[in-house]
């Protein structure tokens, strides 16, 4: 930490950010710090005294770190539930150290903390699925809201089969473990199970401003996988679609095509693709 | 400037009311510019549904026209879409700085007041009203510190402000109260540097105050007694303001927030109301 005086703004704002956004106390810092790095303080910030320049700082140092957890909490409240107040709040100043916020946008912060966790040598790698999972959620949320396609709006269609396409923000992600099941519990304020293993695939998607996730079914794995990766903004014809639903020459595939886009309009996981649109 | 009346702020806690009811009631609200920033959500849905019934205002917590290097040009960018999607009724920000070295610190954080700094925010303040094509209004923040470089009060710098760049003041009125209980700040010191007329709008909002006589800015709980005087002493001055109510944190239902906005109002009327002439004496 530099001891000199700023002598212009860029390092008033950097000597600023050095002292509060750190993890540890203030007091603790100063305590630790060469005697002439605290007297630095209160050569920058006016107060009758070195303790009462450091704790204006520390007023700021609270306040920062207070919003960030708070942001964290609110989008992985199942991640905060099973780490507990102590261990959610550790994990949050480890993680904003490696991760300091790097836009305008508060929503924002969480997005490095699956990847974190995931790196994270000692952690179990089941907390790094539950917040893939809490992000996907967020990240949903926070998408443009489409219209869903309906059988409603099928029906009106007619002949001329619109093209389609994945409402924005759908996310499939791949998980080890059921922590579909641990966030469940969070959310319903029950006692939270340990995760455990259960290979498979969560689908995540936003229907009239609720987040929903289910895990995937066999037959959905294919069909949603080149949808996702034909996202582009014309979307892939119906009839295409369809075919993909039911691949087989099996007798019953025409009612089996039916029952299951039947179920994804109802889930409104479809929209119609409009030019210039992307998922 | 249009005076609005006597809003409130869009919180999330009320979207689910809004979007069921919508603003009757309401005379305008004012929406965090930031909020607006993502693609679609609830905050985007509430929005369309309000957006025709009553006027909307914007207000940013991120520009930072007093970072180092300045708002960037992609959140200026960002800024233009929303307004275009909105059509507010004018647009602010603070007068403050948040980020340095592409850190995000999310908090209003002073800047020293002095003819350097000033410089250097006019400059800033030029090019978001070029790039945003409309004048901007800058709050005076709380600050929990004063740099030892200050060499004229926030008043001052953003009187000079004004003066140089032609953008206006959102008065904060609890802000004032605040600075003046940490600080030790004269409210009606600023209130006299602001020249007639540079206020477009104020802020009303509670705070919260602690044993060891400090107090901290949480927009909690209705309107203290001592930001209505000084709110008195502002409606004085500058006349007529759009004024608008702040209650971020133990969000009642909106009626309450609404009851504030109303009080607002009745002073607003009480003060400024035109004189009755006196009969003449028998």
């Amino acid at each position: 930490m530099s001891h000199e005086p700023p002598s212009n703004l860029l390092e008033l704002q950097r000597f600023f950010a050095r002292w509060v956004m750190q993890p540890q106390p203030l007091h603790r810092v100063a305590q630790e710090q060469p005697r002439h790095l605290c007297e630095s303080v209160s050569a920058v910030v006016r107060a009758p005294d070195e303790d009462t320049a450091l704790a204006r700082l520390s007023i700021y140092h609270r306040m920062i770190f207070a919003r960030l957890h708070a942001s964290l909490a609110e989008d992985f409240p199942a991640l905060a539930a099973v780490l507990g107040e102590q261990g959610f709040r550790a994990l949050a100043a480890e993680f904003l150290v490696a991760h300091p916020s790097g836009g305008p946008n508060l929503r924002d912060v969480g997005r490095p903390l699956p990847g974190f966790l995931a790196r994270l040598p000692r952690q179990r790698s089941d907390l790094a699925e539950l917040a893939r999972l809490e992000w996907a959620r967020v990240h949903a949320f926070d998408a443009r809201d489409d219209r869903p396609l309906t059988v409603a709006l099928l029906h009106a269609a007619g002949e001329s089969l619109p093209r389609v396409r994945l409402v924005a923000g759908t996310r499939v992600l791949e998980v080890r473990h059921d922590v579909d099941a641990v966030w469940a519990a969070a959310d319903r304020d029950q006692t939270i199970p340990m995760a455990a293993a259960r290979p498979g695939a969560l689908l995540v998607w936003k229907r009239a401003l609720v987040v929903w996730h289910r895990r995937l079914e066999p037959w959905e794995r294919e069909p949603l996988a080149w949808l996702r990766s034909a996202a582009s903004s014309d979307g892939v014809e119906l009839g295409e679609l369809c075919v993909r639903l039911a691949p087989d020459d099996d007798p019953e595939s025409v009612a089996r095509v039916w029952t299951r886009l039947q179920q994804w309009l109802a889930e409104g996981l479809l929209t119609v693709a409009a030019p210039g649109a992307s998922v | 400037m249009t005076h609005l009346g006597h809003g409130v702020g869009l919180r999330p806690s009320h979207y689910a009311w809004l979007l069921e009811h919508g603003a009757a009631g309401v005379e305008w609200f004012e929406v965090i510019s930031e909020n607006c920033f993502g693609a679609g959500g609830r905050p985007w849905a509430v929005l369309e549904r309000i957006r025709d019934e009553v006027p909307l205002v914007l207000h940013g917590v991120g520009m930072g026209v007093g970072d180092a290097r300045g708002p960037s040009d992609a959140y200026l960018a960002r800024l233009r879409e929303v307004i275009a999607a909105l059509s507010p009724a004018w647009v602010s920000d603070h007068l403050c700085w948040g980020s340095v070295d592409g850190t995000w610190t999310h908090e209003l954080l002073p800047i020293p007041y002095h003819e350097r700094t000033l410089a250097h925010v006019c400059a800033q303040v030029d090019r978001v009203q070029g790039s945003l094509r409309r004048r901007l209004l800058l709050e005076n923040i709380t600050s929990y510190l004063q740099w030892q470089a200050s060499e004229m009060t926030e008043g001052e710098f953003l009187a000079e402000l004004v003066r140089r760049t032609g953008c206006g003041v959102l008065l904060d009125v609890n802000n004032l109260v605040v600075n003046a209980t940490n600080l030790g700040l004269d409210p009606m010191a600023t209130l006299e540097a602001l020249p007639p007329g540079s206020v477009g709008q104020i802020h009303l909002a509670g705070h919260t105050r602690y044993p060891d006589g400090s107090a901290i800015d949480t927009h909690v709980g209705p309107v203290p007694d001592a930001v209505w005087a000084v709110y008195r002493a502002a409606l004085r001055r500058f006349g007529a303001v759009p004024t608008l109510v702040e209650w971020d944190d133990e969000v009642p239902p909106i009626d309450v927030v609404l009851a504030q906005a109303a009080r607002a109002r009745a002073i607003e009327a009480e003060l400024l109301a035109p004189s009755t002439p006196e009969s003449p004496a028998p």
